[in-house]
């Protein structure tokens, strides 16, 4: 992993595909999108919990709707107060 | 965006997981590769969209999670449609509108005219008619490049003419040639006669030899100058050369004018109601349903008439608004001398009606003649007034001269 990590800074290579982290861009805070993630581990309309390679991204918020859901991206719509990284 | 047209147009399912294990089966389905959307969470499940393909294998997720599934409807382009399935009159509809469409666009409906300056656009639009291009006409059957040759052909005044049909409308766009100078001729030989009797006032001659003097009384027809100039000096042989009389002439003319003013008159007094009609005007016939009471008088006035549009697709209707004034016919007299008074304006009126710029009137004496229920007036006007004008000359006249010419000056050398 560090070798990876240090040849990928070193050529500046986009992380997210070498090294599978997650690529999370925010509209606003109504949508966000979440590249790269591994599955749910949780979805409520306050609460998505969402398992990647950084960690357990955890998005709080009000009116949360899963807009689309693919095997490599997903769209959170709502209106979103909070994101957090846990473990 | 394209994604959801797509999932549209191919129809998508509206399911809903029960159970606590929703996520897992979101999970399992997105790892196969089936595509999500709108998951919103609806009690104790969760509700989402699948493409409606997908089903079996989104059944066989919620069996191995261990979730309830429950179809709550089908939605897209194909449930759409299967809802009209049953539903033939309504199919049949919309075929007709779709061949009603279609078939009404296939004709003209509306021709403009672009470009002209000079010539009229119902001179154009008479000459397009001609050649098939009018409102109504089928587009299958108009030719614009005949009917560009034949405008070009037709009218010498068009150097380029471009006819185009879009959508339903044909716009003839056109250019004209550029104006022909009014051209003075100066070469053909003509007289200056005049065309009314009277006294010359004043005669100036820029060409030609003048035949009359200031005080002298012509007659109508009477040449005042003259096409013949004679050319060499005085006392050796002449001879007699053609040119085109120019000049002006003023004479004071006399002219005669009468009117009869009757005593008892009718007169429009308007009754003070106005009312706006509008009407519909379809195929130069006008459609006027709701007007005010025929059982008065009312004069009509036009406020405006426009054609009526679809955004930028004219309809062959127009729109007419008009102000209507009601009035009644009001039986008056006047006096014999409110009479005269009008009389002599009107006499005024129509003598200077008469008069070139260049004229002006004199004098004029009026004389009445007083009847029962009229008076009639009698004007004699004296006017100054050019009364120049020109008179080609015969060409057999000149021919028959120049010989009798060439004549004369052969025996004068011989």
């Amino acid at each position: 992993m560090g070798i990876r990590k240090n040849v990928t800074e070193a050529l500046e290579l986009p992380k997210e595909i070498m090294l599978g982290l997650p690529l999370i861009s925010f509209v606003g805070r109504e949508e966000v999108t979440i590249e790269n993630y591994k599955g749910i581990l949780e979805y409520s309309e306050e609460t998505v919990r969402v398992g990647t390679m950084a960690g357990v991204v955890r998005l709080q918020g009000r009116g949360l709707c899963l807009k689309q859901l693919t095997a490599e991206c997903m769209v959170v719509t709502g209106s979103v107060e909070s994101m957090e990284f846990l473990s | 965006m394209f994604l959801a047209l797509w999932y549209y147009l191919r129809g998508y399912v509206m399911i809903k997981a029960k159970g606590f294990s929703a996520e897992r089966f979101m999970n399992m389905a997105t790892f196969r590769g089936v595509y999500l959307w709108d998951i919103a969470q609806d009690g104790v499940g969760m509700t989402m969209k699948a493409a409606g393909g997908s089903l079996p294998l989104l059944e066989a997720c919620a069996e191995k999670t261990g979730c309830g599934l429950e179809i709550l409807g089908w939605g897209g382009l194909p449930a759409f449609l299967r809802r009209f399935r049953s539903r033939q009159a309504w199919t049949a509809g919309l075929l007709l509108f779709a061949l009603g469409l279609y078939g009404l666009s296939s004709f003209v409906w509306v021709v403009e005219v672009e470009g002209n300056e000079r010539l009229s656009t119902e001179e154009i639009l008479s000459a397009c008619k001609e050649m098939g291009l009018c409102p109504g006409a089928w587009k299958g059957h108009v030719d614009t490049q005949a009917v560009t040759n034949g405008l070009l052909e037709g009218f010498g005044d068009i150097s380029w003419v471009s006819v185009s049909i879009k959508g339903t409308d044909v716009t003839v766009k056109l250019a004209e040639t550029i104006e022909k100078a009014e051209m003075v001729d100066k070469e053909t030989p003509c007289h200056i006669i005049a065309n009314a009797d009277g006294v010359v006032l004043q005669i100036t001659a820029e060409r030609g030899t003048p035949m009359v003097a200031a005080g002298d009384v012509v007659k109508k027809g009477d040449i005042l100058i003259s096409s013949e100039i004679l050319i060499g000096l005085e006392g050796e042989q002449q001879h007699r050369e053609y040119v085109a009389a120019e000049g002006a002439v003023t004479a004071r003319i006399w002219q005669r004018l009468a009117e009869e003013m009757p005593l008892q008159y009718e007169e429009k007094v308007y009754g003070g109601k106005e009312k706006e009609n509008n009407s519909l005007i379809v195929a130069e016939k006008e459609l006027d349903l709701i007007h005010p009471n025929s059982g008065e008088e009312w004069e009509r006035s036009p406020i405006f008439e426009k054609p009526l549009a679809l955004g930028d697709f004219t309809l062959p209707l127009k729109w007419k608004k008009e102000l209507w004034k009601s009035y009644e016919m009001v039986a008056k007299s006047r006096t014999a001398e409110e009479a005269k008074a009008l009389l002599e304006e009107n006499l005024r009126k129509k003598a200077e009606n008469l008069l070139s710029t260049y004229g002006t009137i004199e004098e004029m004496t009026v004389r009445y003649a007083e009847y029962a229920d009229s008076v009639r007036g009698e004007a004699e006007i004296v006017m100054a007034e050019r009364i120049g004008e020109k008179r080609q000359l015969q060409k057999e006249s000149i021919e028959n001269d120049t010989t009798e010419k060439e004549r004369e000056v052969a025996n004068g050398t011989i």
